[in-house]
């Protein structure tokens, strides 16, 4: 419980030095949210600094960060310049496509991977493990913009199955029965949860088999192959069992994707998420809401990595007993 | 995760080790015919990387004997631009990382060896580097300037890569630090500097070596993916990254102008890949897997 209160307070830490990082980063950075504005000849430097009055970007760095922590505590994200919303509504809006999307892509990655993983560690050596390890090795080495531009290519294009981007089709008619609309909607995410999943579960993959391998040689599925326990329980209950923490861990670590790390996969398939919106935003200069999905993002990042240690806990108690300096180091 | 290292004469051993398993000198092979290829390949193309052929015909022709790869949108040989391209994108990616490892081991040297107030705080600013998405940060730091020298493109890839170095460094310097022979030389007097450099990088350096050669791996893709953004290598230099997105306007009619370079891509982080595994398996032969 006290490693847990620290971890967390840890956590608090790092989401207040990632935030404030952001926020001088982001008006470090040459331009400003009225870049788009500065081609108008008419718009005089009064007209300027009365604007930034209105979204709270007049004064200095520190004053606007007083002024933007003050709001935060209210609740208040600020106002984002470039979509013309509360920064809380823009981000409400993209978040459940990125969440919809991720969720479903890490589910079938993890265990489809696990699966592949476990195969490959249960045939060792053979023909399958040897030829389903080329095929992560590839799938861990594609860039994720290009694997995307080649699953839309051959989905959309040259198979003609699949649409070519978005979350929904907007011609679909609004009477339209939630079954047609469950089957659009799955229609639109199938390309791009299929690039997540080669992209995700190569890697995990590879974790498992390496674990379930190192777990196979240890003393106390010996013991229990001595006393006679059937090969499947031992593999099951005392080798992939023990096997999971790590895989676990590269479940947490594989977070910071899930907020941003999709921009790629989200911008091939216009696909209306958080890592399009942050895009947008960065390349807009619209301050307030790069600050508030990055808050998000780091936030979502420190949850997900502190549930997948006390996940990875409980799996193998002793974990529990490493401190800060026997952190699992991911290389 | 403790490795033991390899130090002084043990690298002939970890050579060998990584000679004895074909498929690393199969990777290393592939790596090295690449280097080769963009080194000495522009030296041989009929054509320059930037030389518009034939603007009125020969617009996105496919493939053929004459242009390998095809041309692309406004009549330039692909192949020529993969060639020079590849020099750009590893020539970047391994200066980038050099970067990284610089910084990440004089971070994790200091956090390590540094007093437990230093090390907190040094290892939360790791955490929360390491908690926001690489891409998120290049794009925050480079989107707003409009034509940008390579070479800040490359401070920036190292300056967002270093962390996970340092934590790696960190890491292994803290069970280093309590060995006998460091305690030696701290009881012979030895300079926190001198302890630093002398008897623990030595110990760090093999690890750090199997993470540098997976970043280069890394690297590539990312800048690769901050071209094809248009906020990495600014045309018309060409860049594995930029010529897929000369390419992806026109994917559909001429897929050949994205497919080239991305193949490349693909043996090239394919090929460093398996090699820093390779070298992670020969640096530490009592990790591998047991059967």
């Amino acid at each position: 419980m006290r490693a847990l209160i620290q971890r967390l307070w840890h956590g608090l830490v790092v989401v207040a030095i990632v935030v404030t990082a952001t926020f001088v980063l982001v008006r470090l950075a040459p331009g400003d949210p009225f870049v788009g504005a500065l081609d108008n000849a008419r718009l005089t430097p009064e007209l300027r600094a009365h604007w930034r009055a209105v979204y709270g970007l007049d004064g200095s760095i520190g004053t606007q960060y007083l002024h933007w922590i003050a709001s935060l505590l209210r609740g208040d994200l600020g106002f984002s310049t470039s979509t013309n919303q509360p920064v809380a509504h823009a981000i409400a809006q993209a978040l459940p496509y990125t969440v919809w999307l991720m969720g479903i892509a890490l589910l079938l990655s993890f265990a489809f991977g696990m699966s592949l993983g476990a195969v490959q560690a249960a045939r060792h050596d053979r023909l399958s493990d040897r030829s389903i390890g080329a095929i992560t090795l590839v799938g861990a080495a594609l860039p994720d913009f290009w694997l995307s531009l080649v699953v839309l290519l051959a989905g959309a294009r040259w198979l003609r199955l699949f649409p070519v981007g978005g979350a929904s089709d907007p011609l679909l008619p609004s009477a339209a029965s939630a079954l047609t609309v469950v089957a659009d909607r799955l229609h639109h995410l199938a390309l791009p949860v299929l690039t997540l999943i080669v992209l995700i579960a190569a890697p995990v993959a590879r974790q498992q088999r390496v674990a379930l391998l190192d777990k196979l040689g240890a003393e106390w599925v010996r013991t229990a192959t001595a006393k006679g326990v059937a090969p499947f329980a031992v593999f099951r209950r005392h080798a992939w069992r023990t096997a999971l923490g790590p895989v676990v861990t590269l479940g947490g670590l594989t977070l910071p994707a899930l907020v941003g790390g999709a921009v790629f996969v989200e911008r091939v398939f216009a696909w209306p998420g958080m890592g399009l919106l942050v895009a947008t935003a960065i390349s807009s200069r619209d301050y307030h809401l790069v600050v508030g999905c990055v808050l998000v993002g780091a936030m979502m990042v420190i949850i997900g990595s502190t549930a997948a240690d006390l996940l990875s806990q409980r799996l193998d108690p002793r974990a529990a007993q490493r401190d800060d300096d026997g952190q699992r180091v991911p290389l | 995760m403790t490795t033991t290292t390899a130090s002084g004469s043990d690298w002939r051993a970890v050579v060998q080790r990584l000679r004895a398993d074909r498929r690393r000198v199969l990777a290393a092979a592939t790596l090295m015919g690449m280097i080769v290829l963009v080194l000495v390949g522009p030296l041989l193309t009929a054509w320059a990387p930037y030389e518009q052929i034939d603007i009125t015909h020969l617009v996105l022709a496919p493939p053929s004997a004459t242009h390998l790869l095809g041309t692309d949108a406004v009549s330039r040989d692909v192949l020529s631009r993969v060639l020079s391209g590849g020099r750009v994108s590893l020539a970047v990616a391994m200066s980038a990382v050099c970067i990284e490892v610089l910084v990440g081991v004089l971070w994790g040297l200091v956090a390590g060896l540094g007093s437990r107030w230093v090390d907190s705080l040094m290892m939360r600013c790791v955490d929360a580097g390491m908690s926001v998405p690489r891409v998120l940060l290049l794009l925050a730091l480079l989107a707003a300037i409009p034509q940008f020298p390579v070479w800040l493109l490359v401070l920036m890839l190292g300056v967002t890569g270093w962390f996970g170095i340092a934590r790696l460094v960190r890491g292994e310097v803290r069970t280093v630090r309590s060995g006998d022979f460091v305690l030696a030389a701290r009881a012979l007097g030895a300079s926190p500097a001198r302890l630093a450099l002398r008897h623990v990088l030595p110990h760090v350096m093999g690890p750090v070596l199997v993470s540098a050669t997976m970043a280069v791996g890394q690297v590539i893709v990312l800048e690769a993916g901050m071209s094809w953004l248009g906020i990495g290598v600014q045309p018309p230099r060409a860049s594995w990254g930029n010529i897929i997105r000369d390419g992806t306007e026109f994917i559909a009619s001429a897929p050949w102008v994205t497919l080239g370079p991305g193949v490349c891509l693909v043996l090239v982080v394919l090929a460093v890949s398996a090699l820093g595994d390779g070298l992670r398996d020969a640096l530490a032969p009592r990790q591998l897997p047991r059967t």
